[in-house]
């Protein structure tokens, strides 16, 4: 960053102790100039008779001194030390400026070595006795208590707008990154992918005088710091602060957004309490549900870190200034319950006193069952508990290669789709035109039909401009399996499979809602808890896979779960209980597993938070209707539940049928279309002289004449001189009586124009070929019509 | 008589409606909207017919790939309909953020109407409704009726028959 070069040259008399520190977090250790620049400047103040305070005399020269072995020391021990550094200039201007102080604490002005020592180590070191207050931890609780603004009032809004952007993109692969982390404690890659968006997002927001979310970033990426050099592993306390972490940063996102439009950025709630956890990862250890240790970490016994509350000057001068470095990560290890592959969730109570002596701390062994990453956590046998385990599936390495792209806005993407979109309907215009249809002018039909390659080449190219892999879709239900199961307090293995598949950008935001949902059910409702599992002869571990493939025109995402499937007698009794089926029906087994689906209806005995309310699964369907998709479900009941979502490969094209009524045309969207014929009279009938039936293989079936509810004139009347096209509404058919049948056309879909609201029985209108615009029809929307209108 | 606060809130008016007009014709009457709300002027093109409509919705066009309703202006002001001629053609406005397409018999000019043109649209008791009319321009000796553009395509009575039909009533 050429701007820190320039504050860091020559320039560094001016820098105030708060300029050094804020410096300090961004550098890093291969910045020698800088670094030494500093160091001449730490050394000039701690030298300087202007500077009243000994204590912070002291501190600055401790921080140079640390500067120094960062310059010098290979680069495993620099960050630690640059760390301690950072940490020291902290103190020493936090000491300075009294506004920091509360009035009752009195302004130290000596230190002992073993106070600078535990301001060195930081996070991990014992809280310094009260006088030697504040500690960086004790500075910034007070500094950043709740309803202080996260920005700056003059930042330049438009970067502060890109930097949001970037930033949710970082934390979207962080999340992404840290999750696969879970499996696979050791791989490299996630764990460089997490550093780099914590890095980042660190050095902007600096960069931006974002000091809260910056230094937030710069916790998190310490925390992770040994991992990344291999001197510690990755645990499920560091998991969860980091996951925290990341949803912090996105709440911190969410409130500059909010202040870009106008409001008052207030730092986030919880924010203190992160940070102090993230400087103290013991209690965050506590807090989080402990783990037990897997493997005993040698550093671990030395030196052994004193109670939290005795704050004895007499331990901490035991290791030396010079130690205190490396002394800063022993006791991170010792403190971190290091799980690795996590302990089963039974082992972790037996295992606590473990903990406790191999730390010297009390482990609180929380209620709650152990953070139970999804896809690793296997049954263990008790003989092999507290060993890593083996991931029951080798996860693909994550994709590094890095595609050139640049960013375009949506606003000016869509409307390069639609101009295409225009012209393909102009060039069809062309391309129809009688004169060139009937013309002899071959040479003229021959350019036309060249150019109309190319459009549609174009049209192809512009429509998968729009698409997206599903992967970031995916992920986000990593996390749904992985939060519910914990909740539930099930072992759910969570595999994916296909995430590359594209899908149009808008569906992807669209289908992320339902799935949520229905993941959520699979885990709660669907795979059984692990006893009940095991009694049935399945492994501890349940598992749900969510698998994205392209299908006859159709892309599919398909749910499965091992769990106990649906029972179609509890649903079908439970459905009659209700009132919600008559009980004397005989349902196929895909009707009774679409009772599933209506509003009210839950097999869930108990409601929890997480799911039972009988709201859910009904959105989900009605959300998925939205996206003109369907979806299907197979079960058996002991072996699990497949749902199949099908979806049109991109919302804007829709499949149609279009249909004569009269003079008018209408397009009947594929998706809900059985099948069509022309009656005989014997099939038709009617009921009070009014609603007319078809009788179709035995099945009733209610006919709506569209021209009648729609007001058309000059339509076919007779029914057997017309066509009845029968379409799905849901659970129940109907048909449509229309003139003729003119084709399958795709179309793109449009809304009928703000002005005109809603219509009921068209959902929307498209362009056709001769440039008029067509309506679509909403075959719900049509039987409502047709009850309202009392024709049925 | 700047103290009158009526006085005042009349002239602020005044102030706020000069400007530059687009006049159309329905039959003899000359009406003018603000030439700033109006987007483009073009010939009649073939009208989807939108079923379960309000009377004066004429029904949908494409606008170079937007479908956008088209609202016949005679109906809504409550004006007998004539056979379609050649003058016919369709405004298309922007009124509320919404794009609207407006019959009319046919466009006259852009006139540039003063606040001392405008005045108050006089009473003409129950029979002849001027809600739709924010004052009356008499230049060149002759009279503009101003539309009040945001009313006269005032989709709230769409948008509340969609709510009374969502709520299960009928609309007819």
């Amino acid at each position: 960053m050429t701007e820190n070069e320039g504050k860091g040259g020559p320039t560094t008399e001016s820098l105030t102790l708060d300029d050094i520190a804020a410096l300090l977090v961004q550098l890093e250790p291969n910045d020698i100039n800088d670094l030494a620049a500093i160091r001449g400047r730490l050394e000039g103040l701690a030298d300087d008779p202007a500077v009243g305070n000994p204590a912070i005399r002291k501190l600055l020269r401790e921080a140079a001194k640390k500067i120094a072995v960062t310059i010098d020391a290979p680069i495993e021990d620099a960050a630690p030390a640059l760390a301690s550094a950072c940490r020291l200039v902290t103190a020493a201007s936090s000491i300075q400026r009294p506004s920091d102080h509360g009035p009752g604490l009195p302004r130290p002005s000596e230190m002992s070595d073993g106070e600078i020592a535990a301001v060195a180590a930081g996070p991990v070191a014992p809280p310094p006795p009260v006088h030697a207050e504040p500690t960086e931890a004790g500075a910034e609780r007070r500094k950043y208590s709740a309803g202080v603004v996260l920005c700056p009032p003059d930042v330049d809004t438009t970067v502060l707008g890109e930097f949001v952007t970037e930033c949710l993109d970082y934390i979207a692969s962080a999340e992404g990154a840290l999750l696969a982390l879970e499996n696979d404690p050791y791989d490299k890659e996630s764990i460089d992918t997490v550093f780099r968006a914590f890095h980042t997002i660190k050095g902007v927001g600096a960069m931006l005088e974002l000091t809260a979310i910056s230094l937030l970033a710069h916790q998190a990426e310490s925390l992770l710091s040994p991992v990344r050099d291999g001197s510690a592993k990755f645990t499920g306390t560091s998991a969860n602060l980091s996951l925290r972490s990341v949803d912090m940063i996105k709440a911190c996102m969410d409130k500059v957004q909010e202040a870009l439009n106008g409001g008052s950025p207030i730092i986030p709630e919880g924010y203190d309490d992160l940070l102090h956890e993230l400087t103290n990862p013991e209690a965050a250890a506590k807090h989080g549900g402990a783990l037990a240790p897997t493997e005993p970490i040698p550093v671990i016994s030395s030196p052994p870190p004193p109670p939290p509350k005795a704050a004895a000057p007499v331990a901490a001068p035991a290791a030396a200034p010079r130690a205190a470095a490396p002394a800063a990560v022993a006791p991170v290890q010792a403190a971190r319950p290091v799980a690795g592959p996590p302990a089963p969730v039974a082992a972790a109570p037996a295992a606590a006193p473990a903990a406790k002596t191999a730390s010297g701390h009390i482990v609180v062994a929380a209620p709650v069952p152990a953070p139970v990453p999804a896809a690793a956590a296997e049954p263990a046998q008790p003989a092999e508990a507290g060993e890593p385990k083996k991931r029951p599936e080798q996860r693909k390495p994550a994709e590094s290669a890095v595609e050139s792209s640049i960013r375009v806005r949506t606003d000016r993407l869509d409307r390069l789709i639609d101009l295409v979109g225009e012209l393909v309907i102009a060039h069809s215009m062309v391309a129809q035109d009688d004169h060139l249809i009937h013309g002899a002018n071959h040479d003229l039909v021959r350019k036309v039909t060249h150019s109309g390659k190319i459009v549609r080449e174009l049209q192809d190219l512009s429509m998968s401009l729009r698409m997206v892999p599903l992967k970031s879709t995916f992920q986000n239900m990593q996390r749904v399996v992985r939060d519910v199961a914990r909740k539930c307090g099930k072992i759910v293995d969570f595999v994916t499979d296909g995430e590359d598949t594209e899908i149009d950008r808008n569906m992807a935001n669209l289908i992320s809602d339902p799935l949520v949902h229905m993941v959520r059910n699979s885990v709660d409702h669907g795979i059984e808890v692990p006893e009940v599992r095991e009694k049935n002869g399945k492994s501890r571990a349940g598992r749900v896979t969510l698998a994205a493939f392209h299908a006859g025109g159709n892309v599919i995402v398909q749910l499965t779960d091992d769990g106990g499937g649906l029972d179609r007698e509890r649903i079908f009794s439970r459905a009659a209980e209700k009132g919600l089926v008559d009980p004397n029906k005989v349902l196929s087994d895909s009707e009774v597993y679409n009772i599933i689906f209506e509003a009210g209806f839950s097999t869930k005995e108990a409601v929890t938070d997480v799911s039972g309310r009988g709201v859910g699964m009904d959105v989900v369907r009605r959300n998925i209707e939205a996206l003109k998709g369907r979806i299907e479900i197979t079960s058996q009941l002991g072996a699990g539940t497949i749902f199949s979502i099908y979806l049109p490969l991109t919302l804007a094209v829709t499949d149609g049928m279009l249909v004569r009524v009269g003079k008018e045309r209408y397009i009947v969207p594929t998706v809900s279309i059985n099948m069509s014929l022309r009656p005989e009279q014997r099939q038709l009938s009617t009921v009070s002289g009014r609603g007319e039936m078809l009788i179709l293989r035995g099945a009733l079936i209610p006919i709506f004449r569209l021209h009648r509810l729609f007001d058309i004139h000059g339509a076919v009347e007779n029914p057997t001189d017309a066509l009845i096209v029968i379409v799905t509404d849901g659970a129940q058919r109907c048909g449509l009586l229309v003139d003729e049948l003119l084709g399958q056309r795709q179309v793109v879909a449009k809304a009928l124009g703000a002005g005109l609201g809603r219509v009921e029985g068209v959902s929307g209108g498209a362009i056709l070929g001769d440039g008029r615009v067509g309506l679509i029809l909403d075959p719900s929307g049509i039987v409502n019509l047709a009850r309202h209108s009392g024709l049925l | 008589m700047a103290s009158d606060p009526k006085a005042t809130a009349l002239a602020q008016r005044k102030l706020e409606n000069a400007g530059k007009y687009l006049t159309f014709f329905l039959e003899s009457e000359e009406y003018g909207i603000p030439i700033l709300k109006v987007q483009q002027i073009i010939g009649v093109t073939s009208i989807t017919v939108v079923p379960r409509t309000p009377h004066y919705v004429l029904g949908v066009i494409n606008l170079r790939g937007k479908i956008i309703p088209v609202i016949d202006i005679r109906r809504k002001l409550d004006m007998p309909s004539v056979e379609p001629s050649e003058a016919n053609c369709i405004i298309v406005v922007k009124s509320n953020g919404i794009e609207m397409g407006m019959y009319v018999d046919r466009v006259n000019e852009v006139l540039l109407v003063t606040s001392d043109d405008i005045e108050d649209t006089p009473f003409f008791g129950g029979q002849v409704s001027t809600d739709y009319l924010v004052g009356i321009a008499k230049t060149q000796g002759r009279v503009r009726l101003l539309l009040d553009i945001d009313k006269a395509l005032s989709t709230s009575e769409l948008l509340q028959m969609a709510a009374a039909f969502s709520a299960g009533g009928d609309p007819d």
